[in-house]
Order: structure tokens, then C-alpha cells, then sequence
């Protein structure tokens, strides 16, 4: 274990967040999949906590603080767990307050547990999800949720007269689940099967309109996670092609110089640092609930999957034979990216379900003809 | 993006009373007289009520304004659908900003009353043979007693036709580096042996100009800083309104989707067709990202730090969400290939979609290429190895 790094407790600057969390991910920089004791360090470390309010055990930190980490576990094309648990555990702690239950209640168990890193409840995210809620029983199966096999407990949602959010524990009678191999080595995919689960009261989380609310909370901060994923990930394998084409030579001179690739380069790093402005944007806008935060964090999702989409197609060209190659880590990058983008669905079924608000929106610059 | 509400809404009144109303219409298929006419009648408003001059310092009338009052103006004008000030545009950013720098008392004093008074200034940098490279120019300058006779061609020259003064670069030594023999004059454009010709731009409007110079005689006191000292002195020109007309321009683009909306026939956020809501979508969440940087490249400059790179960034940023959008606009609007007047001094999103479209190489052209830009973001913010070119 790490014992170099600070503890998160004495950090309130982002850069010092960002470099205690580099220095502590560096090891598995290039691994693909992080090994399991990294788990661990995100305990020690606080991590889990940055975002909770502290009455629930956490820092109370914005959601900046948190940004920074995801781009961080992005660079090193860290599992998913990390972003799947925080968001689960806002979720948890959310309805911990706002119940006022005893901090001993089932969620705040759950919550305790997981800051000692005794559980891991994850948000699930799913292209598809086919939950019926009949007298009493789930049915249905959930496609390819990040990490589910890895969690201790899932946080499904499903429609009975409304909007509920449940937290079930993976060894619940009736739920299964499977893993789905993936082409991204980085990250594990899983179905999971819900066969006549009878829910107790106490793994009811949400209801009503308090369901709704955090659902759409938790869909933006999926999308802000995964943007953020993506500008780590896009910097990091963006950084290391740039070194190479510094060393690499060819017709006696480093291929950085030919003119081609330079303004390939250059049209790369001015869509990241447009897309990373849009990302800053959009944690902003979460943190001040400002707006339509739901839009723009969509938006920036959008943007930063595509621009890490051709990032890495880039960076494999500009590798050469290289990049091809298994070994290099160019591959792992350019897999991540893709799967990145059809998490949750298609980015055109992304764009469809986000046009009319941002429609809305824009068409209300529209001059009202009164002359 | 600033806390001050109270002079946004004082901006935001005065607005409302005074854009002059319709305004867009009287401007469509007008004749350039018209539309020098309103641009002078703009400029005196404007200056009336210091909003033409709040980047100036604060010994002139509307200067002297924080950064973040001139960014609450520009977003006003634009929110506000203001007219642009282009035949004031060299005038109060580039000839002012570098006489404030560079120029003398007298120089000073001389010019920049007669700019508040509306008097009209146009760049002559470019030549036939110097575009990207600038420092190649070689209109010659040649010193007797205390004039500079002047001759060469200058070329592009925005609204040159209209001008009473032109910021001109010459050569006066062709020794050295290219960079190190070029003298920074004021030439007045009545001056004898200048000749002006309107240039037609692809649009049919003639909003640029190639300017003759033979013999022209130019008094050694209308020069701007030492001899061959010019080019540091081109910098400021160059540089001198970068973040605030681009913002101004994000921020029109931004209040002019509505426009794309309508061409798609969007209704109450619908739009029918896959293909074009899914574009649109694209569009505008460039639209915002630009708007995002811009807003953070602005929050960095009032704090006296800068992004690296981020002129280029946003200038190509800005170029392809323009070029995209007017494209779009173009196929979706049924009608864009119909000719019709286009609206002078309308922006570059004015609704007429091939009008629209073809204006926008303005921004991949001018002021420093497409190309010319990634050069700059390789080589000095990526660090890759500068192009080494071997005449033969
Ligand atoms: C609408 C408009 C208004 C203008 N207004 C003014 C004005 O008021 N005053 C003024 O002085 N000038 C003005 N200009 C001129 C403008 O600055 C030049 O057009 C510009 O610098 C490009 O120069 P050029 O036209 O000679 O093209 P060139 O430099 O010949 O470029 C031709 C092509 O080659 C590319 N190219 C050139 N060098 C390189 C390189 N090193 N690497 C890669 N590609 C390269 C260019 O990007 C371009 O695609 C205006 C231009 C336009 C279009």
C-alpha cells in the first residue's frame, strides 16, 4: 500500500487532488485492469467520501472535486467501479438525510460499510433495461451493466405506478447475473436477470417524485463521470503519441515535424480544449444546479465520447504498426473510447432524447414579430 | 458570467431603446450608401453613450471599463441583435489599440478625437505576394528628408474604399531578416498617388479593396514607432481584439439558432427529420463549448493570466461551428439556393444560408488561416518541431 500520499482529509486543492491521485494510480498506468487491491487504496484514501456531505461520514466536497478524480482514474483506464459507487453512494446518503433515518437504518449501513470498504453498492448504467414490477415481484433482465458482478449491491430502478429506486443486495433471491466479455479489456460488462425478486420495504430507497428527482441527478452525473473518463483518457493516450512522434523517425527527421500530422495534431488538442471547457461547464452547472444542468451535461458527454472516439483512432494511425499491436496501450484506449460511447445506448438515441429541451431552449431567442 | 446585474440591465435598457427598429429588413438588399449611412448614424449613438469605446482608457469618454463590463456590452449587443459596427472596426480596436501603445502625443492627439468623431481607418498589411507569410511584404518606403515616398500594392483591405487613414506596412530594408525591415506608417488614403478599387467578394458584396500606392508622399511624422521597429508594432494590431469580438460573435451565433430551428421546421423542440435534429444537436453543443472556453479564457484574462494557444483555439473553434452551421442551414432551408439580398453589416448569421455559408471562409482565411493557426497550436502549444523549407 501507498503510504506516501497524503490522506484526502487535509486536501482541498484540486491540483493537489489531482497529483496525490496520480501518483497514487500511476502503477496501474498501462496495466489495463487496475488489480484489486487498488480498491483498497480508494478506501484509505477517502476517496468515497470527497462528495458526501459529512454529517454522512464525507468531505462535502463539490462535484469538481470528484471530476477530478474520474479524469484521473480515466488516464489510467481504471474499472468502473469508482464512479459507479460515488454516484450510488450520493444517491444513498441523499435519502439518508432526507429521511432522517438513524445512520444504523439499512441505507445508512450500506453507507457506512462502504466507507470502510466492507460493500460496494453501485449505480447501474444499462443500454437496455427491461424491469416489470408485478404483485409485489421484479422480473426482467438488465443489459450490460458496468461492474454489477463486482458490487455488493445494485441500485435498480423500475416503474410501479411511478418511479422507484431500490437498492438490492447481489445475493438477493432471484437475482442472477452474468459477464459479457467485452473487447474493452479495461472494464466488465454484465447482464443481470431479476427472477420473481420479492422487495422488502427497506430496499425501497426512492419513490415518486423523490425517484425521479435523483434519477435524473444520477443521469447527469453519469454523464459528467463519463466525460470526464473521457478527457482523462483522451489527455493521457494524446500525451503519449505526441511523445512518440517526437522520437519516431522517419526520411531523417522525427515524424512530430511533418506538416500533415502536425495540423492533424493541432485540430485534436483544439476539440479537446473545447470539449474539456464544455465538461468544466457542465460540473459547474451540476454543482450550482444551475440551469438546465441536465442538457448540458448531456451535451458534454457527448462531445468529450466523440472527441476521445477520434483521439484514439488518431493516435493508432499516428503510431504506426506499432499502435496495431497488442502490446501497446493504444488499443486499450481506443476500446475504451468506443465502449464508452454506446454505454446507456447509441449516441444518436442520446442526441434524439436530449433535442427537444435544447430546442426548446435556442428557439426561444427567437424574436416575437409585434411591428 | 459577472455578478453585475444592475449595469447589465442599464446596457440591456439602453439597448431596448435604441437598436433601431427593423433595422435587419432596411438592411437587406440595401445599397452601400445606406449602409454607410447606418453605420455612421450607429457610431455616433453609440459613442454618445460610451458603448463604442469601453476597451479604451479612461481618459476618453466610455473608456476605461473592466474587462467584464466591456464582456456584459458585447454580450448585450448580441443579446439584443445590435447592429455590428464594421466600418468602425479597424477604427476603434486595431488603429486605436496601436496608437494608445505606440503613437506619439501628437499622433495621439490627431487621431484618436477624430475615430470618436467617426473618422474611418482600414489595414493595408496584406499584398499580392504577402499573405500568410506577412513579414515577405515589399511595398517599398523609401526616406527623403522628411517623407517616406511610398510605393507597392496593398490588397484585401476591409472597407479600404471607405477609409480616411490606413495602418500601412512598408519595407525600408530589405537587408536583414524579413521581419527586422518593415516601418509601420499612417498614410492618409487622400494622399496623391493613392489609388483605391474596390474588390468584389464571392457574395457580390464589395466590402474589401486593393489599394495602389505610387509615389505616395507620407511625412516622416506619421510614423509609428522607429524605423524597421514595425513588425513588433503589427503584433499589437493583430492581436488587439481577439477575445472580445470573438466572444461577441459566440454569443450572436449562440442567439441565432433559433434561425436553424426554423429552416428545419421545428415546432415546440420537435424536429422531424433524424438526420437534421441529430446535426443540430452537433451544432449546438459546439456552439456551447466554445461559448464555455471563451467564458474561461475570459475569466483567465481579467485574472492576467492566459490559456496557451487559446486565440487559435477559439478562432478555429469558431470558424468550423460557423461553417457548420451556415452548411446546415443551407440544405435543410429549402429555399438557400434561391438567390436573394443579403443583409449588410448583418453578421454571419444572418438566415440567408448561401450568403452565409460562402462569408464564413472569412474566418478559415483572414486573420491568420485555418492552416496558419495549427501551425501555432503545434509548434507552440503541442512543442512539435518547426517546418524547415529549403529554397532550391
Ligand atoms: C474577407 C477578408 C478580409 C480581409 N481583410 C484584410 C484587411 O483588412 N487588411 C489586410 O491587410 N488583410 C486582409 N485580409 C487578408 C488576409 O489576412 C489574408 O487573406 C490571409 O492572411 C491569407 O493570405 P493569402 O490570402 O495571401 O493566402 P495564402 O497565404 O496564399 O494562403 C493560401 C493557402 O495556403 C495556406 N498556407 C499558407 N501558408 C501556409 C503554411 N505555412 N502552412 C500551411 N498552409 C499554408 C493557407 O492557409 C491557404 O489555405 C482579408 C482577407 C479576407 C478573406
Amino acid at each position: 500500500m501507498a503510504t506516501d500520499v497524503t490522506p484526502i482529509q487535509d486536501l482541498l486543492d484540486l491540483g493537489d487532488l489531482r497529483d496525490s491521485a496520480s501518483r497514487v494510480l500511476a502503477h496501474a498506468r498501462g496495466r489495463g485492469t487496475a488489480p484489486r487491491e487498488s480498491w483498497n487504496t480508494v478506501v484509505e484514501l477517502g476517496w468515497l467520501g470527497v462528495g458526501l456531505p459529512q454529517v454522512s461520514g464525507g468531505l462535502g466536497q463539490p462535484f469538481a472535486a470528484l471530476a477530478t478524480l474520474y479524469q484521473e482514474f480515466g488516464r489510467v483506464l481504471a474499472p468502473h467501479d469508482f464512479m459507479a459507487v460515488s454516484i450510488c453512494l450520493g444517491a444513498l446518503a441523499g435519502a439518508a438525510l432526507g429521511s432522517n433515518a438513524e445512520p444504523s437504518g439499512p441505507v445508512g449501513k450500506v453507507i457506512q460499510q462502504t466507507l470502510a470498504g466492507a460493500a460496494k453498492p453501485m449505480y447501474t448504467t444499462s443500454s437496455t433495461r427491461d424491469v416489470k414490477s408485478a404483485a409485489g415481484r421484479l422480473r426482467g433482465r438488465i443489459r450490460n451493466v458496468l461492474g454489477a458482478g463486482d458490487a455488493s449491491h445494485l441500485l435498480l430502478s423500475f416503474d410501479d405506478s411511478g418511479p422507484v429506486v431500490a437498492l438490492v443486495a447481489l445475493e438477493h433471491p432471484g437475482l442472477s447475473f452474468s459477464l459479457r466479455p467485452t473487447w474493452d479489456l479495461t472494464r466488465r460488462l454484465f447482464d443481470v436477470v431479476l427472477e420473481d425478486v420479492v422487495l422488502q420495504p427497506e430496499n425501497i430507497v426512492f419513490e415518486g417524485a423523490a425517484a425521479a428527482a435523483v434519477l435524473k441527478s444520477m443521469g447527469a452525473q453519469i454523464d459528467l463521470a463519463l466525460g470526464c473518463d473521457a478527457v482523462g483518457g483522451a489527455e493521457a493516450i494524446f500525451g503519449e503519441t505526441l511523445a512518440y512522434m517526437q522520437t519516431r523517425r522517419q526520411f531523417g527527421r522525427p515524424i512530430a515535424s511533418f506538416q500533415a500530422l502536425k495540423h492533424r495534431c493541432a485540430d485534436l488538442a483544439t476539440e479537446m480544449c473545447g470539449s474539456r471547457a464544455l465538461l468544466m461547464a457542465g460540473c459547474e452547472a451540476l454543482t450550482c444546479l444551475k440551469g438546465d444542468y441536465v442538457s448540458v451535461a448531456a451535451c458534454a458527454r457527448l462531445y468529450t465520447s466523440e472527441v476521445y472516439r477520434k483521439v484514439t483512432e488518431e493516435a493508432v494511425q499516428l503510431h504506426g504498426g506499432v499502435g496495431f499491436t497488442w502490446e501497446h496501450s493504444c488499443h486499450r484506449f481506443l476500446k475504451r473510447a468506443r465502449l464508452n460511447d454506446a454505454i446507456g445506448g447509441t449516441p444518436e438515441e442520446r442526441k434524439d432524447a436530449l433535442a427537444p429541451a435544447l430546442f426548446q431552449e435556442a428557439s426561444r431567442g427567437r424574436p416575437i414579430v409585434s411591428r | 458570467m459577472t455578478s453585475d446585474m444592475s449595469f447589465r440591465n442599464h446596457v440591456r435598457d439602453w439597448l431596448h431603446g435604441h437598436v433601431p427598429a427593423g433595422w435587419r429588413e432596411s438592411m437587406t438588399a440595401a445599397t452601400t450608401e445606406a449602409f454607410i449611412a447606418q453605420q455612421r448614424e450607429w457610431m455616433k449613438t453609440l459613442v454618445g453613450a460610451g458603448f463604442a469605446t469601453s476597451h479604451w482608457g479612461r481618459e476618453w469618454p466610455g473608456g476605461g471599463r473592466p474587462l467584464a463590463e466591456q464582456i456584459i456590452i458585447a454580450e448585450e449587443m448580441a443579446r439584443a441583435d445590435a447592429p455590428r459596427l464594421l466600418l468602425y472596426f479597424i477604427s476603434l480596436y486595431h488603429a486605436a489599440l496601436t496608437l494608445m501603445e505606440w503613437g506619439t502625443e501628437e499622433q495621439k492627439s490627431r487621431h484618436l478625437p477624430a475615430i470618436l468623431q467617426g473618422e474611418i481607418w482600414c489595414q493595408g498589411f496584406s499584398e499580392p505576394n504577402a499573405g500568410s507569410d506577412l513579414a515577405s511584404l515589399r511595398t517599398r518606403a523609401e526616406r527623403h528628408g522628411d517623407n517616406y515616398i511610398v510605393n507597392g500594392q496593398k490588397i484585401w483591405s476591409t472597407l479600404g474604399q471607405y477609409a480616411d487613414y490606413c495602418l500601412l506596412l512598408v519595407r525600408t530594408d530589405s537587408a536583414g531578416p524579413k521581419q527586422a525591415g518593415i516601418t509601420y506608417l499612417l498614410m492618409d488614403t487622400r494622399s496623391e498617388g493613392v489609388v483605391r478599387r474596390p474588390l468584389k467578394q464571392m457574395t457580390g458584396d464589395e466590402e474589401f479593396a486593393e489599394i495602389f500606392l505610387q509615389d505616395v508622399k507620407i511625412p516622416v511624422g506619421n510614423r509609428l514607432g522607429e524605423e524597421n521597429a514595425g513588425w513588433r508594432i503589427a503584433q499589437t494590431t493583430l492581436t488587439s481584439e481577439r477575445g472580445l469580438t470573438i466572444l461577441e460573435l459566440c454569443e450572436r451565433l449562440y442567439c441565432a439558432r433559433w434561425r436553424l430551428l426554423a429552416a428545419m421546421g421545428e415546432n415546440d423542440g420537435i424536429v422531424q427529420d433524424d438526420q437534421f435534429r441529430r446535426e443540430a444537436v452537433d451544432v449546438f453543443v459546439r456552439i456551447d463549448a466554445l461559448r464555455a472556453l471563451v467564458g474561461e479564457m475570459m475569466i483567465k484574462l481579467m485574472a492576467g493570466k492566459d490559456i496557451a494557444g487559446a486565440a487559435s483555439f477559439v478562432k478555429l473553434l469558431y470558424a468550423r461551428v460557423l461553417r457548420k452551421f451556415a452548411a446546415l442551414g443551407e440544405r435543410a432551408g429549402g429555399s438557400a439556393h434561391l438567390l436573394s439580398g443579403f443583409t449588410l453589416g448583418g453578421g454571419y448569421e444572418t438566415g440567408n444560408w448561401a450568403f452565409d455559408f460562402m462569408n464564413s471562409y472569412q474566418w478559415t482565411i483572414a486573420g491568420g488561416s485555418n492552416e496558419v493557426q495549427r501551425n501555432i497550436v503545434a509548434e507552440r502549444v503541442l512543442g512539435m518541431p518547426r517546418e524547415k523549407w529549403q529554397p532550391t
